[in-house]
């Protein structure tokens, strides 16, 4: 029998086999033109119904993510108008995405590729880089939790999606990401090392900030948080595994205690190679990990070791097979994932993070018409399948 | 230099103690040692730090700390290196800079300070750099080597369009191309013709000091 993307992924969770493997979706904006233009549709929408096999929304089976909402009095900034073009989030999806900076970060947009509608940016200036004192992060202002309109998009997600699939609370950048956002990526790998009081204040900050946003996100009807760390490069961590403990470990658990007490779900993405501190991140109660990139961390290996109590969510590399392989390299890629990693689910599949405009159509229509060939259970999948190097 | 001084340079780097190594370079400075000496005995440091990044002992703020703390040091130094002339002759040179369409500048930032430790002269075009800039920053320099630093796979292939630029310029031998990036993969040399591809920094700064080297014999 068919699931709804819940039932699916409520059953990945809970480490039983669903109907199929259920799907990630990541699909940059000039890649979606991509696609509409082959199948003649007209709205991303419609990729995505395409695609999902019937799910329909952005992110696949994996659910919607609600985000802080920009007041309703917010009037975006020329800059904020600038962002929003350029990079072309939309403005009406099914995400109801609207650019809303009220942290102070600035980011830097670069040109935009020859036929691309979407341009790269970055962050670029930050708000507290000037601090010399702890005093002035304990006095800074965050977006005001209480703001009129700040839960509109929870409220809409939770009233629209929730019978069809997991409604996610979108921490986003939530401690070390968005520490670094505010005070600078040099600045903070400073404080971390050489000025502890300034880099526990900021966190602790954050902390009470994220805390106070879940408990309302959960009242709302979120069925869990999902937090985008990027705590790696390709190669490892950004900061020792041993000073990562010292400063996050306890704090995330803190947080996560909060969501596991009333029965939430933790969704744990972090790009890199975050291996040392896997096992960490399951001491403290997550639930998923993604996207644990294959070009960066063994998804076979975290599996193996960590498959009976966390959902790995991974797929086919962004970096090197969907961009620069052959379709018969992404389909041997996908069809060696499934049949090694499928079996007893705690596993989703698809785009191993977002699938940019240089990925070939063909590759990523090759990706899930094998997951809508193969991924159904009992997996079924015979075979040798040599990887791409 | 006596060996006390040597490792408490060396140390200074490998520790990042970034408060006390302006004041070690002072010293060593007053004590008549020669530039390029104290040059040598932090360089020393830095290339065990590269070391320790490279087995996995390490990680990037470490290595981000020490290459700012070469940078404190070399602030000081410089000037007796000037001084010095003949001493503080170039090692070779780099154009560097985040290729178009992106605007990551970390990776790239750290490869900068830690080969301007090395002595090599970075020309640091910055970021969302076209490859005609890069090739016409080549020519105007005459340096050794063409740093791309491509974080996106987006990016990547249009380090290519460097190579193709060089070659419509009859310039594709007289110089290195390396390719840099946390998501670029060896197969990069083979798609897209560089010369070296890379994944950090530390492996970045290897190679290029390599070629430097075969450079000046």
């Amino acid at each position: 029998m068919t699931m709804t993307a819940r039932e699916r992924l409520l059953t990945t969770l809970d480490h039983q086999e669903p109907d199929r493997v259920p799907c990630m979706m990541y699909l940059n904006i000039d890649l979606l033109a991509k696609i509409r233009k082959h199948y003649g549709l007209k709205t991303n929408e419609e990729v995505y119904q395409k695609l999902s096999f019937g799910g329909g929304w952005e992110g696949g089976d994996m659910g919607t993510f609600a985000e802080l909402s920009p007041p309703r009095a917010w009037k975006p900034t020329p800059h904020d108008i600038q962002l929003e073009e350029m990079t072309g989030w939309p403005k009406d999806g099914m995400m109801g995405y609207t650019w809303c900076e009220e942290w102070g970060i600035e980011r830097k947009i670069a040109k935009k590729l020859p036929g691309a509608e979407h341009a790269q940016f970055f962050f670029a200036k930050f708000p507290w880089e000037q601090f010399d004192e702890v005093e002035q992060v304990e006095e800074a202002e965050f977006p005001d939790l209480d703001a009129l309109g700040r839960w509109d998009m929870t409220e809409r997600l939770v009233k629209e999606t929730k019978d069809k699939c997991i409604v996610w609370a979108d921490l986003q950048h939530t401690l070390w990401a968005k520490a670094w956002a505010l005070r600078g990526m040099h600045k903070f790998m400073e404080d971390l090392h050489k000025r502890p009081k300034m880099a526990d204040a900021i966190l602790d900050k954050l902390l009470d900030y994220w805390c106070d946003a879940t408990d309302t996100f959960l009242d709302l009807g979120c069925d869990g948080v999902c937090l985008c760390e990027d705590l790696a490069t390709n190669h490892s961590l950004f900061i020792p595994p041993a000073m990562w403990v010292k400063y996050f470990k306890q704090r995330y658990k803190t947080l996560f205690d909060r969501v596991k007490k009333r029965d939430g779900f933790i969704f744990f993405h972090s790009d890199g190679n975050i291996t040392p501190i896997v096992e960490d991140l399951v001491d403290i109660g997550i639930d998923l990990l993604n996207p644990v990139q294959p070009e960066c961390m063994d998804p076979f290996e975290i599996k193996r070791k960590y498959g009976d109590k966390i959902t790995v969510s991974t797929g086919c590399s962004v970096q090197m097979t969907l961009p620069f392989g052959t379709v018969e390299d992404v389909k041997r890629e996908s069809l060696y994932a499934l049949k090694h990693l499928a079996p007893g689910g705690g596993f989703c599949y698809g785009t191993s993070h977002e699938a940019r405009s240089e990925v070939p159509v063909e590759n990523i229509l090759a990706l899930y018409d094998t997951m809508k060939k193969y991924g159904n259970y009992p997996m079924k999948i015979e075979g040798y399948f040599p990887l791409m190097t | 230099m006596n060996e006390k001084n040597r490792e408490a340079l060396k140390s200074a780097v490998i520790e990042f103690k970034s408060d006390e190594v302006g004041g070690l370079v002072d010293q060593a400075l007053k004590a008549g040692n020669k530039p390029l000496e104290i040059l040598e005995a932090l360089n020393e440091g830095l290339a065990v730090v590269g070391e320790k990044y490279e087995n996995g002992e390490y990680f990037l703020s470490q290595l981000f700390m020490a290459a700012d703390t070469m940078k404190m040091s070399l602030d000081i130094l410089q000037p007796a290196l000037a001084l010095d002339s003949g001493e503080a002759e170039s090692q070779g040179k780099l154009v560097l800079g985040t290729m178009e369409g992106d605007i990551h500048d970390f990776g790239k930032n750290t490869l900068s300070i830690l080969l301007m430790a090395s002595g090599i002269e970075v020309f640091d075009l910055g970021v969302d750099v076209s490859p005609v800039k890069f090739v016409e920053e080549f020519q105007k320099t005459n340096a050794d080597v063409i740093g791309i630093s491509a974080l996106l796979s987006t990016t990547q292939p249009t380090s290519e369009r460097v190579i193709k630029e060089l070659e419509a310029r009859g310039l594709r031998d007289n110089v290195k191309v390396i390719l840099g990036g946390s998501g670029v993969s060896k197969g990069a040399v083979e798609r897209f013709g560089v010369d070296a591809a890379v994944s950090d920094a530390a492996e970045g700064v290897r190679i290029i000091n390599s070629w430097m080297k075969v450079n000046r014999k």
